[in-house]
């Protein structure tokens, strides 16, 4: 079993809110959490919006690791999320982590595609970062519905070598999926790939790099009860059966999922962002 | 101000407090150990066991209401043998009594699994979860009907002499009634409350929250039912050991639940809203005795001013 003890329950300081295109980036200093973080975990937040009762699972989107400091970007979809980025400036917030297997760092240097969905660019920002500082080359694509939901990775050089941006209405960059964009550059040769979305586009994902014989790595997201391994609500169907995604997970080997047996059942490349 | 006595007794066990965890919301203990030292507790209970490995029910398993929230799980575990081999020995090397659950199918899948933990070294109590109505192939639940729920509990205490509690349903008509049956056939006490059977629809896509259709319903939300039937077992039932539990999440609740004729509380889906909550319930205990008459919290079970209940 994975049982990372580096994690804790503690209580952090929120130091800024930003917008980020249509999200908001949540700054939040937590030197416990942002020094033992790595790209790919989450941690869970605690709201009090009324009536909710769970911790809010959020990736961590970054950190400042010297001022002890870790980013998440939030998508406003219900009451937690919108508590969360109403809050003040300086208001503790009680939250669990850093939770979960991060991504895994290629051995040796090469070529790494990143493709993430809407929110789901934030993480894969953070990763970029890290593998063009271990000398690997980085492309990142970066697809949404519309122009509004496409994460706005700000900078570009020090995150990717290239960066494509899609959007299925072609309200900005390339027109389509950004499964599309993965397929076209996938022809010219050998790559890593790393992916974080919504689970259709993840699924879509694996499929390509699974016919191109590719490893792949994706974050995947399920409902969570306890974020903490306990209660097996967060499960995601692989080869040895039901795994839970936040303590396998929610960084998981593509070809361990049985994307088949994901509900509703996804094949193929559908709408995210 | 002389120290505080939170020890209290449940049946023949003596426990440090009188705050458990809940089966289903610990697992075994060790994701959990991450978070505070497991001595904190007054038993671990553990995620029930079933006789073959179980994969559970397909995703989503879990829809939060308000104040509370939907599960429909299916029990998913590795099945006794290799809970016993890989999880047990873990947990019952650290110091907390452990109190193992089982869940059958059958009457004799219980007998069969009380066998198997009989020989056990260092198990403290079993209880058997009579009462899960999240199994696909469930059948009518065995807490429903005093026959059944005499058949699961009779099949236990015949193989096995570790003290035996009955985790009871509260979706029947009298509670009491159940209670005793299970005592009748061996239990050495009850546990109760499990989760409400119900239900919770999306309406822009027209279909259940949950992918079973019906889940239990856990937290807050349940709570006053779960006082209610702590209260009339205690009253239908004289001296009977009690595990309380059903949204208990702050020392206060947990204080609720003995005045109402609790010995001892399980914390379970509080833990899911935050790790520490069980261990800043003990805390809490602690700070509430010290402003009381009672030295020791066994002293405060049942006070609840019971003459004005109809
Ligand atoms: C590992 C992980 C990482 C995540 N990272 C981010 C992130 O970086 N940024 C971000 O904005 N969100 C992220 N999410 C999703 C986020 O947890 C949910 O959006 C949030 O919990 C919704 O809470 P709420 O109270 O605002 O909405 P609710 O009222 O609880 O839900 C609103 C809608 O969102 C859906 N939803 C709720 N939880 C999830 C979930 N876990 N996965 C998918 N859909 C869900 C509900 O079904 C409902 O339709 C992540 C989820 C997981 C599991
Ligand atoms: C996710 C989840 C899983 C559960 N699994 C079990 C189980 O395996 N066996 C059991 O007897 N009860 C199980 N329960 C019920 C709890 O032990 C408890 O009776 C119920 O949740 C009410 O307490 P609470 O409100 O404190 O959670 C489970 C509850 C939840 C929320
Ligand atoms: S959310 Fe509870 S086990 Fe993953």
């Amino acid at each position: 079993m994975t049982v990372d003890a580096a994690v804790s329950a503690t209580t952090g300081t929120l130091i800024a809110t930003r917008p980020a295109g249509r999200y908001h980036r949540c700054s939040i200093a937590a030197p416990d959490v942002a020094t033992a973080a790595v790209p790919g975990q989450f941690v869970a937040v605690e709201v009090q919006a009324p009536g909710t009762l769970l911790r809010r699972p959020f990736a961590i989107a970054g950190v400042d690791t010297a001022a002890g400091v870790l980013h998440l970007v939030v998508a406003t979809v219900g009451a937690g999320s919108a508590w969360l980025v109403a809050q003040a400036v300086s208001t503790r917030l009680r939250l669990t982590g850093p939770l979960g297997r991060g991504f895994t760092m290629p051995a040796d240097p090469g070529r790494c595609l990143l493709v993430g969905g809407g929110y789901g660019v934030a993480a894969l920002e953070w990763l970029g970062a890290r593998l063009l500082a271990a000398g690997h080359r980085v492309e990142l694509l970066s697809g949404a519905a519309t122009a509004q939901a496409l994460y706005p990775v700000t900078r570009h050089d020090t995150v990717a070598g290239t960066v494509v941006e899609t959007t299925e209405d072609g309200s900005s960059g390339q027109r389509g999926l950004v499964t599309d964009a993965l397929g076209d550059r996938l022809r010219d040769g050998d790559a890593m790939v790393y992916a974080c979305g919504p689970m259709p586009m993840l699924a879509a994902v694996a499929g390509i790099t699974r016919r191109a014989g590719m490893t792949c790595e994706v974050a995947v997201e399920e409902h969570m009860g306890c974020s903490v391994g306990v209660c097996m609500t967060c499960v995601v169907p692989t080869v040895h059966g039901y795994a839970r995604s936040c303590i396998d997970g929610p960084v998981m080997d593509a070809s361990r999922i049985r994307w088949e047996s994901v509900d509703p059942p996804r094949e193929d490349g559908l709408r995210h962002g | 101000m002389g120290e505080v006595d939170l020890s209290v007794r449940l049946g023949p066990l003596r426990l440090r407090n009188p705050v458990v965890t809940a089966s289903g919301c610990f697992a075994s203990g060790r994701e959990m150990a991450r978070f505070f030292d497991l001595s904190t507790l007054g038993a671990v209970v553990t995620k029930s066991v079933t006789v073959e490995p179980c994969a559970g029910l397909p995703p989503p398993r879990m829809a939060e209401t308000d104040s509370g929230m939907l599960n429909a799980i299916g029990l998913q575990n590795p099945g006794i043998d290799t809970w016993v081999e890989r999880d047990l020995p873990w947990l019952v090397d650290q110091d907390v009594p452990v109190i193992a659950s089982i869940a059958g199918k059958t009457a004799d899948e219980y007998g069969l699994l009380a066998k198997r933990l009989r020989d056990v070294p260092g198990l403290a109590a079993l209880e058997v979860n009579i009462s899960c109505p999240n199994v696909e192939d469930r059948g009518i639940v065995f807490a429903c009907r005093t026959g059944a729920t005499a058949a699961a509990i009779s099949a236990v205490a015949q193989v096995c002499d570790l003290p035996i509690f009955a985790k009871l349903t509260p979706d029947v008509a009298d509670i009491t009634e159940i209670a005793h049956a299970a005592v009748d056939a061996g239990a050495t006490g009850v546990s109760l409350i499990n989760t409400l059977l119900g239900m919770a629809i999306d309406v822009t896509t027209r279909r259940p929250k949950l992918a079973a259709g019906t889940g239990g319903l856990s937290g807050p939300a349940i709570r006053p039912v779960a006082i209610r039937a702590v209260h009339q077992v205690r009253h239908a039932l004289g001296d009977v050991p009690i595990i309380g539990l059903g949204g208990a999440c702050t020392c206060t609740d947990v204080l609720e639940f003995i005045m109402a004729g609790a010995d001892a509380v399980a914390i379970g889906t509080a833990t899911f809203a935050d790790p520490m909550a069980i261990p800043a319930a003990v805390e809490g205990l602690t700070r509430w005795l010290r402003g009381q008459e009672e030295r020791a919290i066994a002293q405060v079970r049942g006070t609840a001013d019971t003459e004005r209940t109809a």
